[in-house]
């Protein structure tokens, strides 16, 4: 048996390594992904007062702390059993659409882009925001920045802080906004709205009109066919701060739809002997392995997910893309939920979409004449929850839960947290083996490009390795190992992260 | 001269705070005696560092090194164009603080002409902690006295390595004469005109 290793995954938060493992014939077997990890999070917390949870969570993580800081401080509001104000709920959403924004729209040009826009067969260093600037032209990279620069001035006026943001308390939110400063949100979500447009309007031409691209979005080099999860709001819209969780099947039809405090009853984990991280799966199927279908318990969140599990989108300029994108897909069905989309290579479509919606989620939360009232929270009444506290908000990489016991003092007794990217891990493994299979087994050579191209089935799911395993960030070479069938070195490639 | 310094890192992970730990510490003293530097804890590297750099006209940026050449402890000033083992220089999401400052350059930000990078090199980053190893918090002194140094001194050209450093005397290595890849005074004129002491 030969194996290929890509060790460790350049572009990725964390550390993650990608086994491939190729049967006598030389073609491609299994695909894994494997990620060295850290477990003791969970403990680190138990004993410690729940208040300091939002503060604490938020640190896992430098890429996405607001994720964590909302879904804490749900499961705070579940804990202590208080109702948030609706001022200190549209507070949240508005960082929380900020954040959505800044993250997904730094995906795509730092990081999904530049393989599409630049090409995956390019030199390493080309495929990067640099590259896309040298082919875009300057003004890309300035827009960029600047949609990074007011979107984070809108977190930071929110949360106090612009990396781990504050604000977060058990009922609401603890610092009310001025009118001058609404002001400042409003104009930032109306020019991420018009950026959020042009960037739709970029992935149109580098991607929908050429005809290559055409053929691998279509095409099965990236296609996976699983179940979809997502939050959608009491109208079926994909919301990404609020609501109840659904899941469909591969051919769309609603397994299930549930609030997240029952989240047990419908997620499991599935444990393998050579990773830290678990294999979540849906209970309704049961664990039938790493295989595709509706009898399958795979599931897949993020962007791509969300949009198959939602009739439609909130805002009206997401909508029409929503429409589309369907459309292009021939997935389109009137008068109810479209057929979901299973071509992971879309997820990126999917992603500009969504910055999209939460830039014209912005202008809504900023319009709202309450955003600015002073009633920004609720006290608790001191009360604990008997049954915890569960908090959950769609992540950019998908569907996160904090769940949280604590006793009648409020300390707390156990933890636990489904992160994005482990309700993905057994969706990204089966991606990288079906994009091994297209393109090592009919390759005469293992080069960077096609390596490439099996690194960004994974790539595309934006996984955030540090997150879901508590690893350390960090930035390596990349090293891809070829071992004959008695386990030799055959070839090793290096190239600098 | 408005300075920025920048500490990098986890403080939930043992070591991984050295970083925040130190910019913490020099806040509190720098407060009373330096008027025009600004401190700032930062979790995550690459374009959020250079953007947290903008409007300054120096940076220091404090991190963890994990190089597994250096005695625990051991601090060291690392050049801008090898930031090997500078565990959070990189955002693995988006890119390394060179090609972060090179779109910030292309995008016409407003970057410091000068920027220095210290780590101090750890031995526990994997472990849910505030507490840091007991080599390292015994060297944590040693790298808030090396920012202060560099924050209080008017001129940095004047001195290229700070007072107290070992480990970044350039002749140290092997090298091809006048090959800006391996001779490190060829690198070394490429890094003065990158920090704007050329």
């Amino acid at each position: 048996m030969r194996t290929v290793t890509i060790d460790p995954l350049t572009r990725l938060e964390g550390h993650g390594r990608i086994e491939i493992f190729l049967d006598d014939a030389g073609r491609v077997e299994n695909a894994y992904l494997q990620v060295p990890e850290m477990r003791g999070f969970e403990q680190f917390c138990v004993g410690r007062l729940a208040e300091d949870m939002p503060a604490l969570t938020s640190r896992i993580c430098g890429l996405c702390p607001e994720a964590h800081l909302m879904a804490s401080a749900k499961a705070l509001d579940d804990l202590f059993q208080v109702a948030v104000p609706r001022t200190g709920r549209l507070l949240r959403e508005l960082l929380y659409a900020s954040f959505y924004a800044i993250d997904h729209l730094t995906h795509f040009y730092a990081l999904g882009g530049p393989d599409l826009i630049v090409g995956p067969e390019a030199e390493p260093a080309q495929r990067s925001l640099m590259g896309v600037i040298g082919k875009l032209g300057a003004e890309t990279g300035k827009q960029v920045i600047a949609f990074r620069r007011r979107t984070s001035e809108v977190i930071e006026l929110l949360g106090g802080r612009g990396v781990h943001g504050t604000g977060a308390v058990p009922g609401g939110w603890s610092k009310r906004i001025t009118e001058e400063e609404r002001e400042t949100a409003l104009a930032a979500g109306r020019a991420n709205v018009e950026f959020a447009l042009a960037s739709l309007d970029l992935f149109e031409k580098v991607v929908l009109k050429d005809p290559q691209w055409r053929e691998v979005l279509l095409g099965e080099q990236y296609r996976v066919r699983t179940h979809s999860m997502g939050t959608v709001n009491a109208v079926g819209r994909a919301d990404f701060f609020d609501g109840t969780v659904r899941v469909v099947d591969p051919e769309g039809v609603q397994v299930v739809q549930y609030p997240v405090r029952e989240y047990p009853d419908h997620v499991a984990e599935h444990t393998e002997p050579w990773t830290y991280m678990t294999f979540p799966y849906l209970r309704e199927r049961g664990w039938q392995g790493f295989t595709e279908g509706a009898e399958s318990g795979v599931y897949t969140v993020g962007p791509l997910a969300r949009l198959n599990v939602a009739e439609a989108l909130t805002t009206p300029r997401a909508q029409e893309h929503f429409a589309r994108y369907f459309t292009f897909f021939g997935a389109h069905r009137p008068g109810g939920r479209h057929v979901p989309v299973h071509q992971r290579l879309a997820t990126h479509w999917a992603r500009l979409i969504e910055v999209l919606n939460a830039s014209e989620r912005m202008v809504e939360l900023a319009l709202d004449p309450e955003i600015i009232s002073p009633h920004t929270r609720e006290l608790p009444s001191g009360e604990i929850n008997p049954g915890g506290g569960i908090g959950s908000v769609e992540a950019p990489r998908g569907t996160l839960i904090h769940h949280y016991e604590a006793d009648e003092r409020g300390v707390l007794t156990s933890v636990n947290m489904i992160v994005g990217t482990v309700n993905n891990n057994a969706a990204m493994s089966m991606s990288i083996g079906r994009a091994a299979r297209a393109y090592l087994d009919e390759a005469d050579e293992v080069n960077d490009g096609l390596l490439n191209r099996i690194e960004m089935a994974m790539r595309l799911y934006d996984p955030c390795l540090s997150c879901a395993t508590h690893s350390l960030p960090g930035r390596m070479p990349l090293q891809v190992n070829i071992r004959d069938a008695a386990g030799s070195l055959v070839r090793e490639l290096r190239r600098d992260g | 001269m408005s300075t920025v310094v920048i500490g990098l890192g986890n403080t939930t992970l043992s070591d991984d705070g050295a970083g925040p730990l130190a910019a913490r510490e020099l806040g509190r003293r720098l407060a009373r005696e330096v008027d025009a530097v600004q401190v700032v804890e930062l979790g995550i590297g690459g374009l959020r560092l250079m953007e947290t750099m903008v409007g300054h006209e120096r940076a220091i940026v404090l991190d963890a090194l994990h190089t597994g050449q250096l005695a625990a402890g051991t601090v060291v000033e690392l050049d801008l164009d090898d930031l090997d083992g500078s565990l959070h220089q990189c955002s693995v999401h988006d890119m390394s603080l060179p090609a972060a400052l090179a779109v910030g350059q292309a995008a016409g930000v407003d970057l410091p002409s000068q920027i220095r990078v210290l780590g101090i090199e750890v031995l526990d980053v994997t472990t849910f902690s505030h507490e840091l190893s007991p080599a390292v918090a015994q060297a944590l002194p040693e790298l808030v006295a090396r920012a202060m140094e560099l924050a209080r001194t008017e001129d940095w050209c004047a001195s290229r390595t700070a007072p107290g450093s070992g480990h970044t005397d350039p002749s140290d290595r092997l090298a091809d004469p006048g090959d800006p890849h391996t001779d490190p005074r060829a690198r070394q004129t490429d890094l003065m005109e990158e920090t704007g002491c050329a």
